[in-house]
């Protein structure tokens, strides 16, 4: 392997990685607060189509931005509204949700511009910038590969530490882990648990809305139909790894970013294309099943030294 | 409530008369037809395959066919209640893809009245049925024009061919870029790639991405549907590089909205599902049921999209090379290797030597 191979590769490894680590954001803000999301694929669709059409609107990046952020929130709030005010059952009413907003984002793009499958033929909407740090960029290949990345891409560390903080250190966050842990005992010393559950998905859903601007405004530059194909699911399984521990789940998303990075890679190879696509959900299965082999072992370590 | 419900009937409002508004402009047919004809497929706009029947099925309307479109979803489980639903409503004919080949062979001995073209199948499939037209595209003969243009067009000596799901047309594409871009420079490198589906459009970016670092491929030949604006994405950001469009004239989809796209597509391998059926239409009396077509160059089934950034930025000896490869295929002077001729290990070795 030369140099510009590993620069281009550690590269691709960080941008593949972004979107992930955004997923895996918002679905270890819910773990914290006990919460399990499976929308975050929906809350990326609904911020990747809002951010398109309104920077489109507005010729503004900025403004499509914080429109993709908002409709990330409002996804959701909407979880929120049908499981805490509805009493809907919490995986009925993602998978629900999940289903309607794969159509729904298609309905609204159809209604605004009569395409049915990319805005691309339509929008001219705005791509978030890259960031070349001077400095860093002047490094021999570590520089290549940290410089010149799209801004969320830097964006996305300084969410999940961010987040680490807020969620250890914080007032709220003590809150909305102890409702993790015990809903009743919470509720017994004055935490609204309601709210608490407001708090966290609207959180989830901007930091999913995040991650679908990326997907439309930096990693491609329209939206496509589905064109989050799966990322949330990776994202909550990024999360689910490491408890819900933010760093942690940054850290597992790149995981996955080196996984997909690895099959683009392999594709150049005679291997067999199924086997080579499969690599990132095998991936996924094989971390899964090690962790909780070593949680297990430590367990019953720990089991036993009582005993 | 009363203020969302005038909301919702003012978007559907709005929805309708903008579809109306980008309805695909038909043809001036110059011939006359009767009878009712359903058109299905899993939706339009999809820029490439679907539209184009699309293009073809408002022609025949403006010649006075009772046409209807009928959209049905990726959902493979509904295929067959929707054939019985529109076989209940009465039709002559039905058209359709192989996407609904199974479901049509099942109806089609219930409804020996109807008479159905199932289209883009391969070249070896039984006919099963004697009110079935087979139409199998010859799309190996456009791509190995698409292989000229992309040889020609690339300054690495690197081509790249990505397909979507892998299946024995995207084979069949690939045979005949490979073979074409061989014909054109016999050092040519031709890597390929699959997406895993037909939509993740970021996956299809990264692929051509990936092309380009590890083996500097500068000419991407996306074969993957929806997906394949990635490759457009990727041809942008990369100097010199170039994407062919693929079934429909996508340089022509994107000047008016996305000229960087535009700008990198110096022509697009057709497919021409609507001009296909429209010259079918135009005398059903001499179509011969119960039977298997094959459509290629020299039907002007499938072809290159000669527009004028084609005469633009293609250079005149790729030009010239391409219409001396049209005459030799309309004459037979050139057979272009099919994936449907040979077996997977003929494919594989075909690859192996371009790689």
């Amino acid at each position: 392997m030369n140099v510009r191979l590993i620069t281009s590769f550690g590269f691709a490894v960080l941008r593949l990685s972004t979107p992930l680590v955004f997923a895996a954001l918002s679905a270890a803000i819910c773990e914290k607060a006990g919460l399990f999301n499976m929308a975050a694929e929906s809350m990326m669709l609904w911020g990747a189509l809002i951010g398109v059409i309104v920077s489109g609107a507005t010729h503004s990046a900025l403004i499509g931005f914080l429109a993709a952020m908002a409709a990330g929130a409002v996804t959701g709030m909407l979880i929120w509204v049908a499981t805490v005010k509805g009493k809907a059952d919490l995986m009925l009413a993602q998978i629900a949700i999940n289903l309607a907003s794969s159509g729904g984002t298609i309905f609204l793009l159809f209604a605004l511009t009569g395409e049915k499958s990319n805005s691309a033929v339509a929008i001219k909407s705005l791509a978030l910038p890259k960031i070349n740090i001077p400095g860093i960029s002047a490094i021999p290949v570590v520089g290549k590969i940290l410089s010149g990345q799209n801004i969320l891409t830097y964006g996305a560390v300084v969410a999940a530490i961010v987040l680490s903080i807020f969620v250890f250190k914080s007032k709220t966050g003590h809150h909305i882990r102890a409702v993790g842990e015990n809903p009743h005992a919470a509720e017994s010393v004055g935490i609204s648990v309601p709210k608490v559950y407001f708090l966290a998905w609207t959180i989830a859903g901007v930091l999913g809305g995040i991650g679908g601007a990326f997907m439309s405004m930096g990693y491609l530059t329209s939206f496509t139909k589905d064109m989050v194909a799966g990322r949330g699911y990776i994202g909550l399984c990024a999360s689910s790894m490491v408890g819900g521990s933010p760093i942690g789940a940054m850290l597992c998303a790149l995981i996955f970013g080196v996984a997909d990075a690895v099959s683009n890679q392999l594709q150049l190879t005679n291997a067999p294309a199924d086997l080579v696509l499969m690599m990132p959900y095998i991936v996924t299965i094989v971390v899964l099943v090690l962790l909780s082999v070593v949680k297990h072992g430590r367990a019953t370590r720990k089991v036993k030294a009582k005993s | 409530m009363r203020s969302y419900k005038t909301l919702l009937a003012a978007s559907m409002t709005a929805a309708l008369a903008l579809s109306a508004g980008m309805a695909v402009m038909a043809d001036e047919p110059d011939f006359t037809g009767e009878g009712s004809i359903a058109y299905v497929c899993t939706g339009l706009g999809d820029m490439s395959f679907n539209d184009s029947g699309e293009v073809g099925m408002n022609t025949l309307r403006a010649a006075g066919y009772d046409v209807k479109t009928v959209e049905t979803g990726d959902d493979a489980a509904g295929f067959l209640d929707t054939m019985y639903d529109l076989l209940d409503t009465g039709y002559d004919y039905v058209i359709a893809s192989s996407t609904y080949q199974e479901q049509v062979e099942t109806v089609a001995s219930e409804f020996p009245d109807t008479k159905f073209v199932l289209f883009d199948i391969n070249s070896d499939t039984e006919v099963a049925g004697d009110n079935i037209l087979y139409i199998y595209f010859k799309q190996n003969e456009s791509s190995y024009l698409g292989g000229i243009v992309a040889a020609g067009m690339s300054k690495e000596g690197a081509i790249g061919a990505i397909g979507g799901v892998e299946n024995p047309v995207i084979k069949d594409f690939i045979t005949g870029f490979v073979d074409g871009a061989v014909s054109y420079n016999a050092d040519i490198k031709v890597s390929t790639g699959w997406v895993g589906d037909w939509s993740n459009t970021a996956k299809m970016k990264e692929i051509c991405n990936t092309q380009n670092s590890s083996a500097g491929v500068d000419v991407f030949f996306p074969i993957a549907g929806g997906a394949g604006t990635g490759a457009f994405e990727a041809a942008t950001e990369i100097d010199g590089a170039w994407a062919l469009g693929v079934d429909s004239d996508q340089y022509a989809s994107f000047i008016d909205s996305n000229e960087a796209f535009a700008k990198v597509i110096p022509t697009s391998v057709t497919k021409e599902v609507g001009n296909t059926m429209v010259t079918l239409f135009k005398d059903p009396e001499s179509i011969e049921w119960g039977s298997l077509k094959a459509m290629g160059v020299a039907e002007d089934a499938v072809g290159l999209a000669e527009n004028e950034y084609y005469e633009e930025v293609v250079p005149q000896e790729v030009r010239d090379a391409v219409e001396k490869a049209k005459e030799d295929i309309k004459s037979g002077d050139i057979v272009v290797k099919s994936y449907f001729d040979g077996t997977e290990d003929d494919y594989t070795a075909l690859l192996d030597t371009v790689g």
